[in-house]
Parts: C-alpha cells; structure tokens; sequence
C-alpha cells in the first residue's frame, strides 16, 4: 500500500470513531424520542433540554467534588426525574386534547427549560471540570481518547440494559403493551400511568448521562446546549423508524458516522445541514425510517 | 337469595352528547354465564367498557362483591377481580402468545401462575404449539383463544368476553362456546356479550336483550332461545 493510501484509511477509521462516538451520543437522546412516541405518539421537543440537565447536574456533582462514578448516576436520576415530573405536570393533563396542542406545548417546554436555564444558571459557557485527565491512545495514526472509549462503552452497557429490560422484564412488557394500546394495557391491570412515567424517566436518564459525558468530551456547557443535539436526535429517531428502539441507535450511529465523513472528507460546514438532508431524503424515500415497515409503527 | 356478584343499578353512559347505555340494570350470580344480546350499536361494549372502568359512568351504580366500582381505574377493577376479552381480541401484536399470557398475570403473584396457563393449554392446545409466535402472526380464531386465555391468566372472578365469536370461522364459533362452558363449570362466573344470539343462548343461563341503551328484554336462555320475537329478530327463523 502506499503511504498516501496509508493515511487515508487511517483518516477514515478516524472519522469513523469520532462518528461512532457522536453517533453514541445521538443514540442515547435519540431512544427517549423514540420511546416517548412510542408509548404516547408526542413528539417531546424538550427531551434535548433533559441532555442539557443531565450536563448541568453533573457539573454541580463534580465541581462540589462528588467522584464521577457517582455523578454519572446523578446526573442519570436527576434528568430523570425531571422528565418524568414534565410529563406528570405538563403532558399528561394534556393526554387527551390532541397531537397538535401536545406538540405545540413540547416545543414551548423547550424554549422554557433553555430560557429558565439562562436565567438561573447564566448564559455564559462554563468549562466542565477535567475529572478524568485526557489520555490518548495511539495506533499508527489512529488516535483515541480514554473519554471517547468511556462514551461508547456507557453507551453499549446501557443499550444492552435497555434491551434486557424491554424484552425479558415485566415492566418492559409492560411499556410494550401499553405501546400498543393504553386500553387494553390498563385490562391487564397494568397501571399505564406509571408506565409512561417510567418511560419518561428512562428517556431521561439516558438523555441526561449523554449530558454529562458530551461535558467531559467537549469541555463547555450551556443552557441552550441541548438545542442542536435535541434536533439531531429526532432526526435520528426519525431516520432508524420512530417508536423503533433498535431504529433509534442505528439512526445515531448512521447520522454521527454520516457527518463525520462528510465534514472530514468534503467541508465542515455542511456538519450541522447533512442531519437535515438525510431527513428529508428518509421523509422523501422511506418515511417509516430505515427499520420501519410502512404499517408498523410502534416499539 | 344472596346478594349478586356484580350488581349494575341505574347505569347511564354517554360519549359527549351521544347518550349510549341510558339507565340500565343487570345482576350477574356467582357461578352464572350471563350473556348480553343486542344489534351493532346497541350498547354492549359501552356497557363492559363501564363495568372496566374504561369510560366513566354518568348515572348510577356498579357493585361488585358489595364494593362500589364506579371511578375506579381499569387496573384497579381487574385488581379486583373482574378481567375482560375485549372486542376484536385486542391481542399484543408484538409480543409472543407466552408474553400475551404473562401479560394477562400481569398482578400476580401466586404460584398457581402456570398451572392456570396449563390449563388454557389444555382448553387451546393450539396456543401451547404457537407459544413462542408473535401474537400477530396468529390466525383470527387463534387470537380469539388468546384473547380468551389470556383474560382468564387474570384469575377473575368475573370474565367479560366482549363477541368473541365476531369474525370467527362458523366451526370454530362452537368450540370457543364450548370452552368458554368450560371456564364456567370451573368455577368462573362468565359475562358474555354477543351478535350471534343463537351460540350465546345455548351456553347461557340466562339473559339480556339490549337495544338503543336500554334492555328490553330479560330472562333465562331457555326462555329467550324459544321467544318468538327474539327468534324473528336474532335466530333467524
Ligand atoms: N368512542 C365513541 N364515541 C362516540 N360514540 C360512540 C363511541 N363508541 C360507541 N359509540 C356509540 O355508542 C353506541 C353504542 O356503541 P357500542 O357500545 O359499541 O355498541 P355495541 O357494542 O352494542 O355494538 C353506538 O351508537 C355507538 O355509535
Ligand atoms: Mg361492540
């Protein structure tokens, strides 16, 4: 091979993992898009504000010096809870009044939770606490950080928690059921309240653990930060089929990936449009997403 | 005599200003299949969807084992006792026919679990073949059983089959009548609501005829399967 060969392959395998990284990070925003709508068809435009706490949780844990072994699972309950307090007081008085009021109020809860963070946290940036000194490794020309591993293997524990707790669980049959019908859920006994509180809760946290690892990868938070990501990971959703839980991490794997490649190898900014071009082109071609079938819809 | 199992009193039922059930009364016995007849439209399923807590009652009372029912949850009521098959089978799609039936277990907690299944496999062998299959790839009949089977996992005390014989296959119509018979000599008082008023009498002790909201006629299926109105009006003679 030659050497120019050489260093482009290497090249690649770098825009690959830096794609798989970010795309890691789509993924866990993205799954409590695609669950929520899963089990109440809202398309919760706040849950890229959840990310956002998740980051500011976890930068309070660490800066008053709470280990990051345990600030991880902070920011994880807080977030958590949060969404599922959102969806307590805000979404479900609103259960029954229809998609488009639903809709509109999710959109108003993001612009509240971006501005109630400015106003109680500042707008200015804050650098996040380096808890974890960068390392990184090196093969040939191949370069990896401790931080990206730490975000692909957060991300793969709790996909597999995920899975086992969807499909061998009680409680994951439970939020299948309710998915498919709240009636008939409730005929089994099943409180679907609860259900969908759990499910609030889970997008949540793993919204809010994608928070605070993107704090320690990029170094700087926001209260608006949860904005762009939020949207891509709709995209996504959208993209792997929404309601789709495996959809949802192959449509953050494929959208991370996606720009990485084309920021490496054409321009870098068209980053923030190819998110927007592959929905439209998945809205064009296949509209049930990539793991969709066109009649089946849900989880 | 003793006090019913489930006592309906008075109950109204309306969605927005369309007045579905308007202020009927029903008693069902312990140990009884009690059938409810009526044309499409007639009230039945509201009047199941009430005794499950699945839309609120305007007027009246549902009493249940001496317990008032009404604005209680869905899950609530089947804690209670009272589990339902609802119309067009409703199974989970996307789950296995085992999943179905765990589902269908969801609040227990006794160890008499499998044994109840076995014994719904034993009344459906079917179900037992197709055990890991989703439940949408079934066939008609087959998540009908399921539906069945899957109401009685909830060990009720009072079963609600909402036409379980709507879009089944003629010869399958009587062995599900003859597994729901089943059921009951087992000890499950059984409500059954029905088109096929021919099917539905002959495993019934008694019944209702309901038309527009309100029951019109009443008495034991004997009687009704040899009334020469209800023979005009739903046997077809
Ligand atoms: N969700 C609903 N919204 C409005 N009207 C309804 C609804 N469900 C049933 N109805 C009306 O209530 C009446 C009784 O319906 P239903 O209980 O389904 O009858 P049956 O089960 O006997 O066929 C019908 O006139 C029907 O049109
Ligand atoms: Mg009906």
């Amino acid at each position: 091979m030659s050497e120019s060969t050489t260093l482009f392959l290497y090249d690649l395998a770098t825009y690959l993992l830096n794609g798989i990284t970010q795309g890691s990070v789509y993924a866990l925003i993205a799954l409590g898009y695609t669950m929520v709508y899963g089990i109440i068809q809202l398309i919760n435009f706040a849950h890229g504000e959840f990310y956002m706490m998740g980051a500011f949780i976890g930068f309070f844990a660490l800066v008053s010096g709470v280990p990051i072994w345990l600030a991880l699972p902070a920011s994880m309950l807080g977030a958590g809870l949060l969404a599922m307090v959102t969806e307590r007081l805000v979404y479900r008085p609103l259960r029954n009044a229809g998609r488009i009021p639903a809709l509109v109020t999710a959109l108003g809860m993001s612009l509240f939770f971006q501005y109630a963070g400015q106003a109680l946290l500042g707008a200015t940036p804050r650098s996040f606490p380096q808890v974890i000194p960068t390392k990184t490794y090196q093969w040939g020309e191949l370069y990896v950080t401790n931080i990206q591993l730490l975000i692909i293997f957060c991300t793969f524990v709790l996909m597999v928690f995920l899975w086992w707790l969807v499909n061998k669980t009680r409680v994951g049959k439970a939020m299948r059921a309710t998915s498919f019908n709240h009636h008939v859920a409730e005929l089994m006994g099943i409180d679907t309240n609860k259900i969908i509180g759990l499910t609030f809760f889970i997008g949540g946290a793993f919204a809010g653990v994608a928070g605070i690892l993107v704090g320690m990868y990029y170094n700087t938070i926001d209260p608006t930060m949860g904005m762009i990501p939020g949207i891509k990971a709709f995209v996504a959703a959208v993209l792997g089929g929404i309601g789709i839980i495996p959809g949802a991490v192959l449509g953050g794997l494929v959208l991370g990936v996606a720009e990485n490649l084309v920021v490496g190898l054409w321009v870098s900014t068209y980053r923030d449009a190819i998110a927007f071009a592959i929905l439209i082109l998945i809205l064009l071609f296949k509209p049930a997403g990539l793991l969709g079938s066109p009649k089946r819809e849900k989880i | 005599m003793s006090s019913p199992l489930l006592e309906i009193r008075g109950m109204h039922i309306a969605y927005g200003n369309i007045r579905a059930i308007q202020g009927i009364d029903l008693h069902i016995s312990k140990g009884e299949i009690v059938t409810i007849l009526g044309p499409n439209g007639a009230g039945k399923t509201t009047t199941l969807h009430g005794i499950s807590g699945l839309i609120p009652i305007a007027k009246g009372k549902i009493i249940f084992e001496g317990k008032h029912l009404s604005g209680l949850a869905p899950h609530k009521i089947v804690a209670h006792g009272i589990s339902q098959a609802p119309e067009g089978r409703m199974v989970f799609p996307e789950l296995t026919v085992m999943e179905n039936l765990e589902m269908g277990a969801y609040l227990r907690r006794d160890d008499r679990i499998h044994e109840d299944r076995d014994k719904m496999f034993a009344l459906f062998p079917r179900l037992k073949e197709r055990g890991r299959q989703l439940a949408g790839t079934l066939s008609g009949g087959e998540q009908q059983m399921l539906a069945i089977a899957r109401a009685y996992m909830a060990a009720p005390t009072l079963l609600l089959l909402d036409e379980p014989s709507l879009g089944i296959a003629p010869i399958l119509v009587a062995s599900i009548m003859e597994a729901i018979c089943e059921i009951n000599r087992q000890g499950t008082t059984i409500l059954l609501v029905e088109q096929n008023a021919y099917a539905a009498l002959k495993i019934a002790h008694r019944a209702y005829v309901l038309a527009n909201g309100t029951i019109f006629m009443e008495g034991p299926a004997k009687e009704l399967l040899e009334n020469k109105e209800i023979q005009k009006a739903y046997l077809g003679h």
